[in-house]
């Protein structure tokens, strides 16, 4: 008989466990905003943007939760679930990674129209006006390169692709806006291609093992490594425009978040974000520095 | 030397941040060891008493062990959202092997004559267990101890994926952002205090023996 208290013990724990693993979804309280950042620099410095905005603008208790695993599909359930109320999203992601459509949308804003629609009705997320900018994705190659070889476009490119090496992100092979379509809509034939994490993509054309990678449009790097942007001839790459997505519900109950992350719409062009970017890649700014500097500079924050 | 004085000055700029993420880090490995030794230990005891448990229990331990934790994350977050729960989770299946591991065999590895020897002598089961079997198994137990907290202080980085916190932070950002001081300094914390957590219990296992040998 006394064995049964050692027998009960893990079982009891595994039920304490449990029902504090349990106790614990109820920790999210009223007055309390969380947002969460996508795991790369443009994002980490919208999201510190929008947590000083709202600490100035409203009462509520801002978090920025750091979740380095951030990706779509990480915030996508995170943000349906009440883990977090507010993430910087991308109309493009948004479209084919959460929505999963399979035509591709070439105008914009008529994209943005269409991702807001569809994200209130099926999740009840609102899509608050875009911060102004692009970051799709794009071709680029070294200054030095491209003059050599008289490259401007991707069909240019594609006539000496057979002399060079394509980089991309794991990412890029798989999506429908990636390697695969691409290579069909140009004819690229490129000598080999590489997979690298993004952050080691810029180090690699820089070392010259890859020739051509694919890069965003507002990467601060371009500006660093003296790399040009090819110029998508055919509208290949589909828009991905920046807006803060919030929880519907968070909206009705506090209507001064939706008020105060509006006056971000429209203020942040290709080459503003460019340069933040480039203050925290190159210069080795705290993105919270570069984010209080923007807010100072446009008068939102003393 | 240049580059580690750029990290040693990194550390100080942003010793907030430094701070916060330690204390995050200790408090996460601490709580996942502690539900790791609560259940680990008896579990292993349980299964050196009732040996058809043992194979299925060690078995089943194994499988855990092999789930790549980013898979775990992905899958899980419907049932434990992100943050400690997730975490907590995952370093809890990974720590649970090697400590329940360790019981079992320190236990079964126990000299049989002296088992008997003391059956002999009217010991009762539990006085089996807590005056013979389970001093003398100690030392492998505590091994199994060692490891797990080593393993659960560097597997804690990946808590930073799912928003957890921890050291993984300052690692992950500086991949991210292109900063290699950052990335620097989070793994040398982390190994400064994987090595540490190890070294101190070197000193409680000593401690501890000394007490049971005399």
């Amino acid at each position: 008989m006394k064995m049964n208290f050692f027998k009960l013990i893990p079982f009891i724990l595994v039920l304490f466990m449990m029902g504090s693993l349990v106790l614990n979804t109820a920790g999210n309280t009223l007055d309390r905003v969380i947002l969460a950042s996508k795991p790369f620099t443009e994002s980490y410095i919208l999201t510190e943007i929008m947590v000083l905005l709202l600490q100035h603008d409203t009462n509520l208790d801002v978090e920025y939760k750091n979740i380095e695993g951030g990706t779509t599909s990480i915030l996508h359930p995170a943000i349906l679930q009440g883990e977090i109320d507010i993430y910087p999203e991308y109309t493009g992601t948004a479209w084919q990674d959460v929505l999963k459509k399979e035509n591709i949308v070439s105008d914009p804003q008529e994209l943005f129209n269409l991702v807001q629609a569809e994200y209130e009705e099926q999740f009840q997320l609102v899509w608050l006006p875009t911060f102004g900018f692009n970051d799709t994705f794009t071709l680029a190659v070294k200054a030095d390169l491209a003059e050599k070889l008289n490259i401007k476009t991707y069909s240019d490119l594609a006539k000496v692709s057979n002399q060079l090496i394509f980089g991309a992100e794991p990412d890029f092979f798989e999506r429908k806006d990636g390697f695969d379509n691409l290579v069909e809509t140009y004819g690229f034939n490129f000598k080999n291609t590489k997979q690298m994490a993004i952050a080691l993509k810029y180090p690699a054309i820089l070392s010259g093992e890859v020739d051509v990678i694919n890069a965003f449009s507002t990467d601060g790097l371009l500006k660093r490594y003296d790399m040009i942007i090819l110029q998508d001839d055919k509208n290949f790459f589909p828009s991905y425009l920046a807006a803060p997505v919030v929880r519907k519900s968070v909206l009705e109950l506090h209507p001064e978040v939706g008020d105060s992350l509006k006056k971000l719409a429209g203020l942040i062009d290709e080459n503003l974000m460019i340069d933040m970017n480039y203050q925290v890649d190159e210069e080795k700014k705290d993105p919270q520095i570069v984010a209080r500097e923007f807010l100072t500079n446009q008068g939102l924050i003393e | 030397m240049g580059f580690f004085l750029s990290v040693f000055r990194l550390m100080t700029e942003r010793k907030t941040l430094i701070y916060e993420t330690l204390l995050q880090h200790i408090g996460i490995s601490l709580t996942a060891v502690l539900f790791i030794t609560l259940v680990g230990i008896p579990l292993g005891i349980l299964i050196s008493r009732h040996p058809k448990m043992a194979t299925p229990i060690i078995y089943i331990t194994s499988v855990l062990y092999t789930i790549p934790v980013l898979a775990l994350f992905g899958f899980m977050i419907p049932v434990l959202g992100i943050g400690s729960r997730p975490t907590l989770f995952a370093l809890f299946i990974y720590g649970l092997l090697p400590l329940v591991r360790n019981t079992y065999v320190g236990i079964t590895g126990v000299d049989r004559s002296i088992i008997e020897a003391a059956r002999g002598m009217g010991s009762t089961s539990r006085q089996l267990l807590l005056n013979i079997e389970l001093p003398l198994a100690l030392p492998v137990i505590i091994a199994g101890l060692r490891t797990v907290v080593v393993m659960t202080i560097s597997v804690a980085t990946i808590a930073a994926f799912i928003g957890a916190g921890g050291l993984g932070v300052l690692i992950f950002r500086g991949i991210t952002t292109y900063n290699t001081q950052l990335t620097v300094a989070g793994s040398i914390l982390v190994a400064v205090l994987a090595v540490g957590a190890d070294g101190f219990l070197g000193i409680v296992e000593k401690k501890l023996l000394k007490k049971i040998k005399t």
